[in-house]
């Protein structure tokens, strides 16, 4: 034995018939599969074919029931946005007159507004002139200073 | 596929490197479906793919059916060959080979057959001794055989006995070429350990 002792391992030689039994089988077997290749060409052509259909029926009813969605969407807006644009174009009286609805629990304090925005014109002269008990000034609102006293004052 | 009944394996030293590949025009020939040129084709390679399949998986009636599987296969790939490529058509046959053999391993469909039932198999012509001989010596390489791991019998059959070089082996398996030399060299060394008592019988 040599160094390489492997070099004598026998291998599975094929039989005789092997080569004409084989060629046989691929001829039959080529048969088989052109038929197959086909049916499988088919099947792929039939599914592409209503992958689009399904595809193409879904965007047209999506397509169909948006619009009426944004429709709707569009009116509704609007409304919800028109107090803050109409705000800015109010006067500063309306837009101080807004808060007076929050303490909706006085309601017949609508009366007196009028009173106290004559007196608050000069306020120092009428702070100096009036008794001391009606002289309050102290807000009870969130009224900024240098703006009208509002109907919180009472 | 089974062929069973036909089944008469011979076990031969098999070196399978000097012979010349197949014209161009044969190749041409089997794609046209032409049954010469067919025969031709399994005839040129159907002792390098038994080769392979029975050492990489032990031989038996079951190799006869991977080998066909591998003519098939070849043969419904064969459009895609190219014989003016770098890689020759023996190397092409083999990695089809080698995709089936890995395919029969993990789909366990290689019968569990000891190596002395596999020897049964021989159809040897010769002196009852000398067959008597061979049958010991194909017992004892499969026997040592099973005792390596796969990925290294692999690269181990197909350079020593079909030639290939380790860059091909490299790309037929998809490992780098330094993973093959090493493989090689794990299964030489393991081989001479296990067949040292037959070299010094």
């Amino acid at each position: 034995m040599t160094s390489r002792p492997w070099k004598q391992w026998p291998a599975q030689s094929p039989s005789e018939d092997f080569a004409s039994r084989t060629v046989e089988l691929l001829l039959q077997s080529e048969a088989k599969v052109v038929p197959l290749r086909r049916r499988r060409r088919r099947w792929v052509a039939v599914l592409a074919f209503a992958a689009v259909l399904a595809a193409g029926t879904s965007w047209a009813m999506l397509r169909h029931m948006v619009p009426s969605q944004p429709a709707a969407a569009v009116s509704a807006a609007p409304p919800a946005s028109t107090p803050p644009i109409a705000s800015p174009i109010e006067s500063p009286a309306a837009r101080f007159v807004a808060p007076r609805t929050e303490p909706s629990a006085e309601p017949p304090t609508t009366s007196p507004p009028p009173r106290v925005v004559a007196p608050a014109s000069a306020p120092p002269a009428s702070a100096s002139s009036a008794p001391p008990p009606k002289a309050i000034v102290v807000p009870r609102c969130t009224c900024e200073p240098g703006t009208q006293i509002c109907a919180c004052v009472n | 596929m089974s062929a069973a009944l036909h089944f008469q394996p011979i076990l031969t030293p098999v070196v399978d490197v000097d012979r010349d590949e197949l014209e161009e025009s044969v190749i041409e020939a089997c794609r046209r479906r032409d049954p010469q040129a067919l025969r031709m084709w399994v005839s040129r390679y159907e002792r390098p793919v038994f080769a392979f399949l029975s050492r990489s998986l032990g031989s038996g009636p079951h190799i006869e059916d991977l080998a066909q599987e591998v003519f098939v296969r070849a043969f419904a790939a064969l459009d895609r060959f190219d014989p003016r490529g770098p890689a020759r058509l023996t190397t092409w046959m083999l990695s089809i080979a080698w995709r089936v053999a890995q395919e029969a391993r993990r789909k366990r469909a290689v019968p569990p057959m000891h190596p002395a039932d596999a020897a049964h198999f021989v159809h040897d012509p010769g002196t009852p001794e000398q067959r008597h001989a061979r049958q010991e010596l194909a017992h004892a390489f499969e026997q040592a055989a099973s005792q390596l791991p796969e990925d290294q019998l692999d690269v181990f059959v197909l350079a020593e006995f079909h030639g290939l070089t380790m860059s091909e082996i490299a790309n037929m398996l998809g490992v780098p070429e330094a993973t093959v030399k090493t493989r090689l060299f794990r299964a030489r060394e393991k081989l001479r350990k296990l067949l040292a008592p037959i070299r010094e019988a």
